[in-house]
């Protein structure tokens, strides 16, 4: 799209800017959920490909940018196809591995080299599954690439003892994200290394302080103890369990910032910008609280945990309009030539790996 | 003919703009825009369908131009379209929920319990006896690589509990057809302990053998204990439900994340050892059975038990510890030889 630059100044001026907003409810997709997993395993796992696709949907349509809706075009046989697929690849790895471990190495490795290959496919088929406002989003990563910002990257950083990591982790969501199109055009993504850093030494920070802490509760807890045995055992419980939680406290820290820092310096040239002002408290205090209410009910309050992050995130989000995105185009829909249908059918299976 | 206000949507394009959608008895779709209604499209009843409708979600119509349009009200349902919206009742009918909130739990716990430990018990017999054989010939082949080094137990000796635990086979006519091989092993890291792996491969360390020198029939109650686990192909039992319960559990919870997975992961566990420790009951009374059958007293089995257990820590200390166990509560497992030994 053609912008003159005396119009692009006027149209700057007219940029709309709103957060993002979630409409869904927790009770409604209780209903969703349970009734999709009581089919699931009525069905013996086939619905489950069904289960997806409505709860994708349901997530999708009540998530609104600027008035509109996202809306997941994936039908539930794709889903099927590609977990059919999974399901006698990993059938067979195992069955093949126990006649031979000689053949389990090289599986492994087989899978290894493979790995970037399936991460480049399923970001390809969910976003190319994701429209907003009738215009698909796209990906366009390759294999060559893929492998050396999932792989080789992580991979030469043990040799820097992790210190290298939060660059390598930079390089891996610019990859991600400077890929993605929409309407014809790819987001710029400008983030910087120091950010990462930053956010990485913040959660080692609260890693180490919270690490100590609970080695204190724990030894204490555990020299209480009338007999030793008894004491270690119990803390070598409570440190199991606060392994789990740390890693979750950090990991939200660490996952706050690191949004805050992408979502503000990433921007679809002349169309939009997305703005992240995530309070890495919210976001520790929700999943905390999520993790407890899992806990407490056996599992049955996921829903109520997936509609709260949802929400937060939403609630964090926002982002700027131009008029110009009033006027893209999906290049996709346009030229798909015969070939590239036929392609499509034969490919379109969801790869992804969750 | 009906009228709904909604928001219209170009086929492949951002644009959009409020409209007036009139629908007639025959199915036709006329769509007008709101500001100067001018005809946006005009639709037989073959050219377009309704989506999918989900709770508190708008029904689309498709068009198969790949335009769409959106009700303004997302209560709004078109007539006829009862079939499509299958799912939506199904997910918002009370009666439904609450039958799967009750019925969930109990398949869940059903499946992982009965269902998947059945379907790995039915399904092991088709593995055939030289799978098993290669199995257990490349693990030990491992674990001498790794935990395992040569016995230093005299010749002697090592011939003698051979040939005690030969005959004994003998005696048994064991008509499983596995051919089964003793292996003596050194392990300062395993201590007093003995394994049987898939396809007839027994390991009993020199440490354990010290323990027991002096009670040649408690190391017999001990070695028909892991012939036990061979007979009842419990290796393989286990290695199936492992591999069942994963693929259903990642097929239930696709979508999950670290912590609720970590959760479902300690009670699959949790069921796992309670699995496991049915397979050391069925072990234990393999070996007391076959004692009794070779005129020997189950007692021994009681002995060597209580020589492996002498200086273990007390299991009484933590009674909801026994729940990680996989293996069964020792005074249990010792009351029960003795039980087999005075009919």
């Amino acid at each position: 799209m053609d912008i003159h630059h005396s119009t692009a100044a006027t149209e700057v001026s007219s940029a709309r800017r709103s957060k993002v907003q979630f409409s869904g409810r927790g009770a409604e997709f209780f209903g969703i959920w349970i009734v999709n997993v009581l089919l699931t395993i009525v069905t013996l796992g086939i619905y489950s490909a069904w289960a997806k696709v409505r709860t994708t949907q349901y997530f999708y349509g009540h998530t609104k940018v600027d008035g509109h809706s996202f809306r997941y075009l994936a039908t539930p046989i794709q889903i099927l196809k590609g977990r059919i697929i999974a399901v006698i690849i990993f059938a067979l790895i195992s069955v093949l591995s126990a006649f031979s471990p000689v053949f389990g190495l090289i599986a492994a490795l087989v899978f290894l080299v493979a790995l970037p290959w399936l991460m480049v496919q399923g970001l390809k088929f969910n976003l190319r599954m994701t429209s907003y406002r009738n215009v698909r989003f796209g990906f366009h990563g390759t294999y060559g690439p893929a492998f050396i910002y999932y792989l080789l990257l992580p991979f030469l950083c043990i040799f820097t003892l992790y210190l290298a990591m939060p660059w390598a982790l930079k390089k891996l969501d610019h990859f991600v994200f400077s890929n993605i199109s929409f309407g014809g055009k790819q987001f710029e993504v400008n983030t910087q290394t120091s950010n990462y850093f930053q956010a990485f030494f913040v959660a080692l920070g609260v890693a180490i302080g919270l690490g100590i802490a609970c080695g204190i509760v724990a030894a204490v807890l555990g020299f209480s103890m009338p007999e030793p045995e008894a004491g270690f055992s119990l803390a070598i419980l409570l440190l199991y369990i606060a392994y789990f939680g740390v890693f979750m406290l950090v990991g939200a820290v660490y996952q706050a910032m690191i949004r805050n820092h992408l979502f503000n310096s990433t921007v679809l040239p002349d169309t939009a910008e997305l703005h992240s002002n995530l309070d890495a408290v919210d976001l520790v205090w929700v999943t905390t609280t999520n993790m407890m209410l899992i806990l407490c009910t056996l599992g049955l309050a996921y829903p109520w945990t997936k509609v709260r992050i949802a929400a937060l995130l939403a609630s964090a989000t926002e982002v700027t309009v131009y008029p110009a995105a009033d006027r893209l185009t999906d290049p996709l829909q346009q030229d798909s030539s015969a070939f590239a249908e036929q392609a499509a059918d034969l490919f379109d299976v969801d790869l992804s790996l969750t | 003919m009906q009228i709904v206000k909604g928001t219209f949507q170009y086929a492949a394009s951002t644009e959009h703009c409020a409209a007036q959608l009139h629908l007639t008895e025959q199915g036709q779709v006329l769509l007008y825009a709101e500001h100067d209604n001018t005809l946006l499209l005009d639709s037989s009843k073959e050219s377009y369908q309704v989506a999918e409708v989900l709770p508190g979600l708008p029904a689309e119509l498709l068009f198969d131009s790949g335009a769409v349009f959106s009700p303004a009200d997302p209560q709004w349902r078109w007539p006829k379209s009862r079939r499509q919206n299958l799912t939506l009742q199904l997910e918002t009918s009370k009666s439904l929920i609450v039958l799967s909130v009750i019925a969930v739990p109990i398949l869940l716990w059903w499946l992982t319990t009965v269902g998947l430990p059945k379907a790995a018990t039915a399904l092991v017999p088709w593995i055939p006896l030289a799978v098993e054989e290669s199995i257990g010939q490349q693990s030990m082949q491992m674990f001498d690589r790794t935990l395992l080094s040569e016995s230093e137990l005299s010749p002697q000796l090592q011939q003698s509990i051979r040939q005690q635990w030969q005959s004994a086979l003998e005696q048994l006519q064991l008509s499983s057809g596995y051919r089964y091989q003793l292996h003596f092993r050194a392990s300062k890291r395993l201590g007093a302990n003995a394994f049987a792996l898939p396809g007839g491969y027994l390991t009993i360390t020199d440490e354990l053998v010290k323990r027991l020198e002096t009670q040649p029939d408690a190391i017999l109650a001990v070695l028909l204990h892991e012939v036990g686990h061979v007979e009842h192909r419990h290796g393989m039992k286990l290695a199936a439900q492992a591999t069942a319960s994963t693929i259903v559990m990642s097929v239930l919870f696709s979508d999950l994340e670290g912590v609720t997975e970590a959760v479902l992961g300690t009670g699959t566990s949790l069921v796992q050892s309670a699995f496991s420790r049915d397979m050391e009951r069925q072990a234990d009374y393999f070996s007391t059975q076959s004692l009794l059958k070779l005129n020997k007293s189950p007692q021994a089995f009681a002995e060597a038990m209580q020589a492996l257990t002498k200086d273990q820590p007390k299991e009484e200390l933590m009674p909801w510890l026994e729940y990680l166990n996989s293996h069964p509560n020792t005074k249990e497992r010792i009351e029960k030889a003795t039980q087999q030994a005075q009919p």
